[in-house]
Formats: C-alpha cells, sequence, structure tokens
C-alpha cells in the first residue's frame, strides 16, 4: 500500500531531546527520533547491518547508534562510525533510508512518499497547545475516530469535526481538543491529542481519563464487529 | 550488623528487584546462585524449606527467612533506608506504594509469566499471558500519563519507592515477550527516570543505555 | 586505514552466474570496485580494491556464498590496483 500525504507519528512531548521511538504507519515500521539540537528525525526503524530496530537503539548527540553493534548514524541517515572498525571510513552504501519529517500542533509528522521541497505543506495547525496524549487502540482508524462522540465526558457526547485529511476537532465543552489520525496497522490505529489553549493540570487528567475511555470504548466495539462478523 | 544473604538467579526479574534496591541503598549481601535452569536448584529441599514453591528471590538475616520480592523490598526499605524515601511513612503515600506492590505480584504477573513462557519454555498460553501483560502495561502508561500531569516522575509521587523497583523490570523487559515500547510513551519517560535513581544497575536483558 | 587490491580466487561446486551477481552485490553494498578475472564450474576468480576492513568482510561475505555454491577454499593474491584501470578501458565504462 502506498503512503501518500503527511501522517501523525508521535507527540512532540514523547520524543524528548535524546530519545527514540518507534511506530508503524500501515504495518510499516518507522522510527521517530530527536537529537540533542531538538531537531526530529523520521526514519525506517531497521539498521542496514542485521536489521535491528532502530527504535531499541539510543541517541548520542546528534547521532543514533544501533543497539546491536553500535553502529553509529548521522542526522542524514548515513553511518559513520563502526565500532568493531574504528579506523575504517564508512562506505556511503551504509544508509538508512529516511523520510520528509515536520513538527505542527504539538506532533510530529512523517511524509513517506516524497522528501524536502517535492513535499506538499504539512498540515496547517496552532501552536498554542497542551499536548494531552496517545490513544492507541486494537482497532482500525475510521472505527476510532467514529466513536469519539459515542464517549461522553461528565454526561456530554463530544462534537467532532473533521477538518483536513487526518485531523480532526473534537468540542469537549469549553474544552476543543485537536487530534491526529495514524493508521497503524489493519486493525490498530493512534490517535494523537493534544487540548487548544492551556487548560488546567486538574482539566488534562479529566481529559486522560476520557482518553482511557474511548480506547475501551473502540476495543469493545471493535471485538463486537467481530463477533457481528463471525456469526454472520 | 550481620550480613544479608540473598538467593539469587541473574535472569530472574524478581531478584533482579532485589538486587537493584540494594545497589540503590548502598546495601552488602552475599549472594548464592541458584541454578535454575537447567539444574531447578530451586526447587531443592534446601531452597524449599525457606520458600516452599521454590520462588526465588529469598533473602536471609540471622533467624530471619523471607520470600516474596514484595516483602524484601518493604522490609529492606523499613530496615536499611536512613532516608526513608523508598518507603514513605506517610499514610496515603504508604498506601500508594502498597497498591502498586500488589499489583506488580497480581496483575502484572502475567508479565513475569509470559517472559518465563516465552524465554524459558515454562507451561503457559503465551497469547493470553501477553495480552494480559500488555493490558497491565497499558494501565501503568494510563497512570503515568496523568502522574506527569502533576509534575511527579514516579508512581507513588516525585520521589522513587519500592513501586517503581517492583513494576520496572517488567516494562524493561517486554521485548522478551513480544510487546514493544511503543505504546507506552509516558513508561518510557518513567524508565528513564528509574535509571537516574543513584545506584541503578541493570540485568541481561536491559541495555545499559537507553 | 590502510588500501588493499587484493585477487580472490573462491572454488568448490560453483554455479558461475549466481556467484558472480552474489559477489558483485556484496562488493557494491561495500562500495568496492569488483573486476571478474575468471569463472568456470569449480572457481571464479575476482579483484577488489579497497580499505583493507572492506576487503576483509567482501572475503567473508562471498565465502558464504549464494545458496546454490558451496565455496571450499578461498586464495588471496596482492593484485594490482592497475587491474581496475586497465578493465575500465576495456570495458568502455
Amino acid at each position: 500500500m502506498s503512503l501518500q500525504g503527511w501522517y501523525p507519528l508521535v507527540l512532540a512531548r514523547d520524543i524528548a531531546p535524546g530519545t527514540s521511538a518507534g511506530t508503524r504507519v500501515e504495518g510499516k515500521e518507522i522510527v521517530a527520533w530527536r537529537d540533542d539540537k531538538g531537531a526530529a528525525h523520521v526514519w525506517e526503524d531497521r539498521c542496514p547491518h542485521r536489521g535491528m530496530k532502530m527504535s531499541f537503539g539510543f541517541v548520542r548527540g546528534d547521532h543514533i547508534a544501533c543497539l546491536y553493534h553500535g553502529w553509529q548514524y548521522d542526522t542524514a541517515g548515513q553511518c559513520r562510525y563502526i565500532p568493531a572498525h574504528p579506523d575504517l571510513d564508512v562506505p556511503k552504501t551504509i544508509k538508512v533510508p529516511t523520510f520528509g519529517v515536520a513538527e505542527a500542533g504539538g506532533m510530529v509528522w512523517g511524509n513517506f512518499d516524497a522528501e524536502g521541497e517535492d513535499a506538499a505543506p504539512h498540515p496547517d495547525l496552532p501552536g498554542d497547545i497542551t499536548p494531552l496524549r496517545t490513544v492507541f487502540a486494537d482497532c482500525p482508524a475510521a472505527l476510532l475516530v467514529e466513536r469519539v462522540p459515542f464517549t461522553p465526558l461528565d454526561g456530554i457526547a463530544p462534537e467532532v469535526k473533521a477538518t483536513e485529511g487526518r485531523i480532526i476537532e473534537i468540542r469537549l465543552g469549553d474544552v476543543t481538543l485537536i487530534a491526529g489520525i495514524q493508521p497503524v496497522a489493519e486493525r490498530e490505529a493512534a490517535l494523537h491529542i493534544v487540548a487548544a489553549g492551556n487548560p488546567s493540570n486538574d482539566q488534562m487528567k479529566r481529559l486522560a481519563f476520557w482518553a482511557e475511555q474511548l480506547r475501551r470504548d473502540a476495543e469493545e466495539a471493535a471485538a463486537n464487529e467481530k463477533i457481528g462478523e463471525i456469526a454472520a | 550488623m550481620s550480613a544479608l544473604t540473598l538467593y539469587n538467579y541473574d535472569l530472574d526479574e524478581n531478584c533482579y528487584k532485589v538486587r537493584l534496591l540494594l545497589s540503590c541503598l548502598g546495601v552488602e549481601a552475599d549472594q548464592v546462585a541458584v541454578d535454575v535452569m537447567p539444574g531447578k536448584e530451586n526447587l531443592s529441599p534446601a531452597i524449599l524449606a525457606m520458600s516452599p514453591f521454590g520462588a526465588l528471590p529469598v533473602v536471609r538475616h540471622d533467624d530471619l527467612v523471607l520470600y516474596e520480592a514484595e516483602a524484601i523490598l518493604a522490609w529492606l526499605a523499613e530496615t536499611r533506608d536512613p532516608k526513608g524515601g523508598f518507603l514513605p511513612k506517610d499514610p496515603d503515600a504508604f498506601g500508594r506504594v502498597m497498591m502498586w506492590l500488589a499489583f506488580s505480584a497480581r496483575e502484572l504477573d502475567a508479565a513475569v509469566q509470559a517472559r518465563s513462557t516465552a524465554m524459558m519454555d515454562a507451561p503457559g498460553d503465551i497469547d493470553a499471558l501477553r495480552m494480559a501483560a500488555r493490558e497491565a502495561l497499558r494501565a501503568m502508561d494510563d497512570h503515568m500519563t496523568r502522574q506527569h500531569f502533576d509534575g511527579f516522575e514516579y508512581f507513588a509521587g516525585a520521589e522513587p519507592t519500592i513501586a517503581d523497583i517492583a513494576l520496572f523490570p517488567s516494562f524493561a523487559l517486554s521485548r522478551d515477550y513480544n510487546v514493544d515500547h511503543d505504546a507506552f510513551p509516558a513508561l518510557r519517560r518513567w524508565a528513564r527516570a528509574v535509571r537516574k535513581i543513584d545506584g541503578f544497575i541493570t540485568m541481561p536483558g536491559i541495555p545499559e543505555y537507553h | 586505514m590502510k588500501r588493499e587490491s587484493v585477487i580472490f580466487t573462491f572454488t568448490g561446486k560453483i554455479v558461475p552466474d549466481s556467484f558472480i551477481a552474489f559477489a558483485r552485490h556484496r562488493a557494491a553494498r561495500l562500495d568496492l570496485p569488483l573486476a571478474l578475472l575468471a569463472s568456470d564450474d569449480n572457481s571464479v576468480a575476482v579483484a577488489v580494491d579497497g580499505q583493507a576492513d572492506l576487503v576483509d568482510a567482501f572475503d567473508m561475505a562471498c565465502s558464504l556464498g549464494p545458496h546454490d555454491c558451496i565455496v571450499l577454499d578461498v586464495e588471496r593474491a596482492p593484485a594490482s590496483p592497475a587491474i581496475f584501470e586497465s578493465r575500465n578501458e576495456r570495458m568502455g565504462q
């Protein structure tokens, strides 16, 4: 399946400088990592050496090292250092495929069909946000989004407005949430949620409970659909 | 003070919990290596006399014999932690620590079982155990997500307690039972905070740097 | 790091096309220029040139060979870098 356009991958908050996170987009394994200067990078999650996930590795300054044999890569995905062969000028062929990256609306976005100026502009999202959390659910992305209006907060049903492509806006009482939809795999999805503006910590905790309930509701709906399929 | 003896198996994550706390408290113990695999020495009469089902770790100090990692952690915190941070005296904080200690022994036991089934050929329904382990990790991640909004980096508050020690290995070793860290961002952040505890040590399967 | 030009002669039960394609692929991966010198059902001789560790890696990779070949012996001999220049001219590269 070809990947078109920009996909939200992780909340910006959830990759601190010097850390990495693995994820998948339509089953394709991706690593998002942040160097010590704060720049985010989105790469194929696979070391060219033995195929170990780069997301298991560790960030050292502006290089990321594979956990297995410590092969180190610079921010262009180029292998620069192989500990077992410290004097080796590493061939340019040893490179991790890299993808387009952008940060917007408190999320890190990846573009897998184009890099640099060829890529369509990334989503235009407000900067004045407070990150809430990501909901990971064992259900297709469409179902997760569908269940949002059915998970009430304090008895009030949320209102959902689809804005563009993979973004929805959710109104929950006097709070507005913005969520990026990530299709992880056929029956797995992630919803990266931020709150507009600066709600209080107590409000954020209430919203976090709401997000947990959304996960439960969506997975229950997915399980019921499956039972329905089997029964039919 | 007379010596502590720890009956230990390096690959056992419950033994690691005790080794980790001992290191964080700067307490020495005589470690007796018990040959669990392949020797099944934990089922020898000598060990069964101390721990009736052969479960490790076991700690001996003079006349006291303790098994159950949670009890050993609590006893060490009670008797060997002059600063008193690892097991708070404040009743509510104490209650929270006990809740997570119980969680580590009950809900999170699926993770311990999943790991031994996956790695050491113990009998078990690996898929069911894995799913149950994942649900326990989700509950932990949900909690730490909310703790972070309160500015707390540890399970029971701003400082590490034996709750963090008891919960850490099953998350850190989750790849052993095929559960990645991808879906637990709050636990990734918490794991970095645990690694910062003075005296932190690893065990086989937990990298020195992440 | 020291650079070397080496002639490798791989002998054993060889399927020439398969082995040559395999050797070319490994050399390309290691960014080593490769010159094919000779081949038959019992052996293939190639020359490579580059940093010593990469030449060693090439040696190791080809010793394991593709699934349809069995490499029983590997011989190394120093080569003159001129091998690559003259071959390039001849092959019009």
